[in-house]
């Protein structure tokens, strides 16, 4: 036995190669952590950079004193004390609203709340943070406002009369009514006027939006008090009231702070619900009646900002400089605050002696405020955008009868049988998320022409195959992981944006060589854009095989070796770009469905087989390959036979079909309990379907709606507002997000992974990731307004980008979004116990394989979680865009990558400033009533993954 | 060997049978010796110090462990002996404030010397941990994982011979690619078990891994063992010490501070102890 032991023995050491591509790997990592540091590095040299271009025009003690605010005006002026006092009273004005109510919410939620009351209301109380702040500046304008000026009681005050004719203040206290004063015995009436811009109705707005932060991170922190504290109070015959006020608050008080400094901050930040509702209008502040301003349109730092970048062809002018002043002193200012966050571990809070119930109706009262703002919220953009008023009582019928009926009694149903009810969310997620998906993947096909990604799609995969060929016999082969990867992202941004980067780069090096070569007639006569085809070609086959040929012959590691492999990679992207101009005009000869179905139905196809040949054996899966792409050209010779475009029911077939088959398939093969379930999202479609058929046979009026298909599928027509569709928009916001989603979450997960399962904690590296973290928390905290101007200062002013690209967009946002990115998914990794990790190491497997193979498998749907609420908080960000120039209206879809885009969020800013009603109360409501729909799934597909996987 | 009729009976006779054990307290170097034949050394260590900070864990360590047998190691909560196993296959490696002083050697290699690799050493000293950890995979995937982390070809017949050694093999045969997450506590050992010796390690390293069992599930870890002793080096730490008396040949006992006290044939260790401070230890007059 020990003989054959020694013969099995091999040596304490792995293979050179291996260890060498794991430590790659974790330097890759690490430099994902690194960039969050680049990032801040860049937003500090934007600002600064053209900040002190500014100062040399304008002195920093003027800018910091100066009392008026006019940079666009003939006699431009620069003081920022106006901008710093408007976001003041922002601040303070939402602050009033939201520390309180948000505690008193959190107290309730954490302490008084059962378990089942605080599962909903949390989420319930989480989606007003997330709700799109343009939505919010809207909804002030046009419905706060007018209700805040309506004939209310609470817009009165009643002032003794004695108080109005002793005080000598008297003549300060009249612009406060404004309106009128009426004397009413030995009162004085006042009854103040409010602007249609003001500070009021904007600083509720940002109160309501900040609720949730203090809600959340303090009830967070009021949780995290031991029970045995509460057990001890309780045990010395404590009150719920005492044990709530004495012992858990005060035991919660660094969260609670925390959670207030961070609120304001964002509060400081907030530009979009300022833009919108409360104007344009610098002034100083008036005391000591400080009530006024808040009746009166002001102008705070975010919107001066907003108003400089709107502003057309300025070009290097002082105002232009000045908006990096203002960002300086705002990241400045945001910086310290959540500076102090992070240093703050005391306080102490007094509460007054309210007893028991009356405490307890308190704290519910003040959770109650963020549900009700909530449904007011949605219930007024409802009732504009869908009209439900104007339908007749038959169509309610109808629909009860055909959708409403049948899903209860199936919800019913369910309820008693919970696999029925996991297979009605299975079939659920690949019913409509499939249809979701299909639609977005069939929109920003259109808008692209999906010959270019098929192209991609061909070329590309080829190319990691090819150097995982090459990697096989090189010896540097440890870097063909990293390298695939590489490679594609290269790829990515190469084919889409070859236009803008390659061609130029191509051209100056054909016409080098075709100067240098000039004498030679052949190559002479070529013209350019040929020669430049033959060139990408020559280099994308002819490099990879020269190399291969090399490597295959020498067998040698070294430097060059090293840089080799990474000149392969770089000139077969670029050979990859320029096959795309080969291949294409090939392809481009096919059909336009076989384009469609080549890009979805590959993939689709590829992963069903992979699937059912791991679960059911190689023939299984052949077949189900066979069967769906017979399917498929069945579908096509369907619609062909109908004359209808076969193109999009391709897509549907694929990208929804397939799945749905797949789950339903699988569910009524093995599932005996839960097989009914299935049914469920087909009862849903089933309804609709069969009612508006019935609807438009029995012509029963249906709700007057402002969500119709003209607004999904028409491009911004301003002539009228039933015509008026924002399609360009919808394509600008997908195609945004999603290439945003494919730079930030790549790198967010390789941050975070370093630094949960890398960095160590001491040394210089582990100061180093403390650095990184530190620096995460604050880039949380930055303005997304000043993001815009990184944006701004990257890509127009250092790398001469057009304004406005879907490109520099996505990007913009990608940094934004990337602390979110990193913050959850290093969540979800420490949520993996630590017990698996130790098994694995102990198993013999090294770090990168316990990540691969143990970490990475439990954490993906944390990270999944945290990615899609952070696509969520993108799709609805407006500032940024609005600094680096995405047009707000656009009649064409965006070609690509590097063409201009708009986005659903500048759709609803510049409309929201139309004051015709079937504008402001219709088209605008309907786009926010469809942003807020597309935030809502997104957050429920989040919280759906969440609670199936959390253990 | 001890004879683990005489050891298996538990309770009252245990404590009966220790204390008469007391009185006789006989030292004998010569009966390493006798049960002993020039068996070659595995692990020995020379020196051997563990740091955490400041705090010492491991007090100066002289122990030689030898093939084929079952060493346990007992003693005191904190006297180090989780700590002196998880030097063994450089666990401790994953603890930063961890400092280690003093030799280790691995069948004549130096294992903190520069040229081992902590992963290819575990590779060759598997370990199975005080709490069931098996991953949330398949049963078929918790076996396979040590052979694909070793880019191994990964056979069924492996994966069933180590299920079978495990003697889980009746109990899962017909479930293999269901979750291990629903096997029991008792099982899911056994499958970690399975799991560590599936690539055929060297040495065997278990920390408490009975300790968070039921008593029937620990009997069937404990036969396990002593099966295993045909072909694996086993080291035990247990905090049981009828559990050593049982199953292992030699055992070192520890003592806070990290001190090794003493290390003998188990029977002498228990019937015959050389140190009183392991006589108070064993008779449980302290600890």
């Amino acid at each position: 036995m020990s003989k054959k032991r020694e013969t099995e023995l091999s040596s304490l050491e792995r293979s050179e190669f291996i260890v060498r591509k794991e430590r790659l790997y974790g330097q890759l990592l690490a430099a994902c952590a690194v960039l969050t540091i680049a990032v801040t590095v860049g937003i500090i040299l934007s600002l600064s950079g053209q900040a002190l271009t500014f100062f040399g025009h304008v002195s920093p003690i003027d800018f910091l004193t100066g009392q008026n605010w006019s940079p666009l005006s003939n006699t431009p002026s620069y003081g920022v004390i106006p901008l710093i006092s408007g976001t003041l009273i922002v601040t303070v004005g939402s602050a009033v609203i939201a520390l309180p109510v948000g505690l008193g919410a959190a107290i309730y939620l954490s302490e008084y709340a059962s378990s089942r009351v605080r599962g909903i209301v949390k989420p319930l109380l989480e989606i007003l943070a997330g709700i799109p702040t343009v939505i919010y500046g809207y909804f002030a304008l046009v419905y706060l406002t007018p209700l805040l000026d309506a004939p209310l009681p609470i817009r009165q005050t009643i002032i003794p009369e004695w108080l109005s004719f002793s005080l000598p203040v008297i003549p300060d206290w009249v612009p406060l009514l404004p309106e009128f004063t009426l004397v009413v015995g030995e009162f004085v009436l006042v009854v103040p006027s409010i602007s249609t811009f003001n500070a009021l109705s904007a600083s509720i707005a940002v109160g309501v939006m900040i609720i949730p932060m203090v809600s959340s991170i303090s009830e967070d922190a009021l949780s995290a008090v031991p029970d045995s504290l509460r057990e001890a109070g309780y045990g010395l015959g404590s009150t719920k009231f005492d044990v709530s006020t004495s012992i858990v608050v005060p035991a919660a008080t660094s969260g609670i702070v925390s959670s207030y400094v961070l609120a304001l901050s964002r509060a400081i930040g907030e530009t979009m619900i300022v833009v919108v509702a409360a104007g344009e209008s610098p002034k100083m502040p008036t005391f000591p009646n400080i009530l006024e301003n808040f009746t009166e349109s002001i102008e705070t730092m975010t919107v001066a900002m907003v108003n400089i970048a709107s502003a057309e062809s300025l070009g290097e002018t002082v105002a232009y400089e000045s908006m990096f002043a203002i960002g300086l002193t705002l990241f400045a200012i945001t910086l310290t605050m959540n500076y102090i966050e992070t240093l703050q571990r005391s306080g102490r809070f007094q509460y007054a002696e309210i007893k028991g119930k009356a405490f307890e109706a308190i704290l519910i009262a003040a959770t109650l405020v963020g549900l009700v703002a909530l449904i007011l919220l949605f219930g007024f953009m409802f009732f504009d955008a869908f009209g439900p008023l104007s339908a007749s009582l038959e169509w309610y019928l109808l629909f009860l009868s055909t959708l409403v009926a049948p899903v209860s009694a199936f919800t019913l149903y369910c309820r008693r049988n919970p696999a029925a009810r996991t297979a009605n969310a299975r079939a659920s997620a690949a019913v409509f998320g499939g249809l979701v998906l299909s639609l977005a993947a069939y929109i920003v096909l259109r808008a692209m022409s999906p010959y270019g990604p098929l192209v991609y799609l061909i070329t590309v995969s080829s190319m990691p195959l090819s150097v995982a060929v090459y990697g096989r016999y090189a010896e540097n082969s440890y870097f063909v992981g990293p390298a695939m990867v590489l490679a594609m992202l290269l790829a990515i941004v190469w084919t889409f944006g070859s236009e803008v980067l390659l061609f130029p780069l191509l051209d100056a090096v054909f016409g080098l060589g075709n100067a240098l070569l000039g004498g030679v007639p052949v190559l002479g006569s070529i013209p350019v854009p040929v020669g430049r085809g033959l060139l990408v070609t020559a280099i994308a086959v002819g490099v990879p095989t020269l190399a291969l040929a090399n490597s295959v012959l020498r067998r040698r590691t070294s430097r060059a070796g090293i840089l080799a492999v990474f000149a392969v990679l770089g000139l077969s992207a670029a050979g990859t770009a320029g096959l795309d101009r080969l291949i294409r005009p090939i392809l481009e000869v096919l059909p336009i469905w076989s384009a469609y179905a080549g890009v979805i139905g590959l993939p689709v196809t590829g992963i069903l087989a992979l699937l059912i040949t791991r679960q059911r054996g190689m023939r299984a899966g052949m077949t189900a390959a066979v069967a769906v792409v017979g399917g498929g050209l069945a579908v096509v010779a369907i619609a062909s036979a109908v004359s209808m475009d076969p193109s999009l029911w391709v897509v549907l077939f694929f990208g929804m079909g397939v799945p749905t088959a797949y789950v339903v398939g699988e569910a009524v093969i093995s599932d005996r309990d839960g097989r009914v379930g299935v049914a469920g999202p087909f009862i849903i479609l089933g309804g609709i379907l069969v009612g508006a058929y019935l609807e438009r046979l029995l012509s029963v009026t249906g709700p007057d709606s402002w969500v119709t298909p003209t607004l999904l599928t028409n491009s911004w027509n301003g002539l009228t507002a039933t015509e008026a569709g924002a399609y360009p928009s919808i394509v600008g916001s997908i195609m945004i997000v999603s290439f945003m989603a494919l730079m930030a979450f790549p790198v967010g997960v390789g941050a975070a992974i370093y630094l949960e399962e890398y960095a160590p904690d001491t040394g210089w590296k582990g100061r180093l990731a403390n650095l990184v973290e530190l620096n995460i928390a604050n880039l949380a905290g930055v303005p997304s307004v000043v993001y815009g101007l990184l944006g701004l200062a990257l890509f127009q002013n250092l790398l001469n980008f057009a304004p406005g690209l879907v490109f520099s967009a996505a990007a913009t946002l990608g940094f934004l979004i990337l602390p979110i990115v990193i913050v959850s998914a290093q969540e979800a990794l420490k949520a993996v116990p630590d017990s698996l990790r130790q098994a694995s190491y102990g198993m013999g497997a090294s770090r990168w394989q316990t990540i691969r193979s143990v970490v990475l498998p439990e954490a993906v749907p944390g990270i999944l979680t945290g990615t899609i609420l952070a696509l969520g908080r993108a799709i609805g960000e407006t500032a940024p865009l609005i600094i680096i120039a995405v047009p707000t209206t656009t009649f064409t879809t965006p070609g690509g990558l590097f063409s201009s885009g708009a986005a659903v969020p500048l759709r609803i800013f510049s409309a929201s400033a139309n004051f015709a009603p079937e504008y402001r109360k219709g088209v605008v409501a309907a786009l926010a009533i469809v942003l807020l729909v597309l935030m809502l799934t997104m957050n429920a597909i989040a919280i759906v993954i969440r609670n199936k996987y959390q253990r | 060997m001890s004879e683990p009729d005489q050891e298996t009976q538990a309770g009252s006779t245990d404590e009966t049978g220790n204390s008469s054990l007391i009185e006789t307290h006989v030292t004998s170097d010569t009966s390493v010796d006798t049960q002993g034949e020039n068996p070659t050394s595995v692990v020995e260590t020379r020196n051997l110090s563990v740091y955490y900070d400041e705090e010492q864990a491991l007090d100066d360590v002289n122990l030689d462990i030898y093939e084929q047998e079952v060493t346990a190691i007992i003693g005191p909560s904190g006297c180090g002996k989780s700590t002196f196993l998880r030097c063994i296959n450089r666990m401790n490696d994953l603890v930063e404030a961890a400092t280690i002083e003093g030799e280790l050697r691995f069948r004549g290699t130096d294992i903190y010397g520069d040229n081992v690799d902590p992963v290819a050493l575990r590779r060759q000293i598997g370990m199975v941990f005080q709490h069931p950890n098996p991953f949330p995979k398949s049963i078929y995937d918790n076996v396979a994982y040590g052979l694909r982390v070793q880019d191994r070809t990964v056979t069924d017949e492996i994966v069933e011979t180590a299920l079978k050694r495990a003697a889980l093999w009746e109990e899962v045969k017909d479930q293999l690619h269901t979750s291990a997450l629903d096997l029991s506590g008792g099982q899911q050992q056994r499958l970690c078990i399975a799991r560590a010796i599936a690539v055929n390690p060297d040495v065997l390293l278990m920390d408490e891994p009975a300790s968070a069992l039921d008593p029937i599930a620990t009997s069937k870890i404990e036969d396990l063992i002593e099966d295993l002793t045909s072909e694996y080096t086993v080291i035990i730490v247990t905090h049981n010490m009828q559990q050593a008396a049982r199953i292992s040949d030699r055992t070192a006992v520890f003592l806070t501070g990290g001190e090794l006290v003493e290390f003998d044939h188990t029977t002498t260790i228990f019937e015959n102890p050389a140190d009183d401070r392991v006589e108070d230890y064993i008779t449980g007059k302290f600890g």
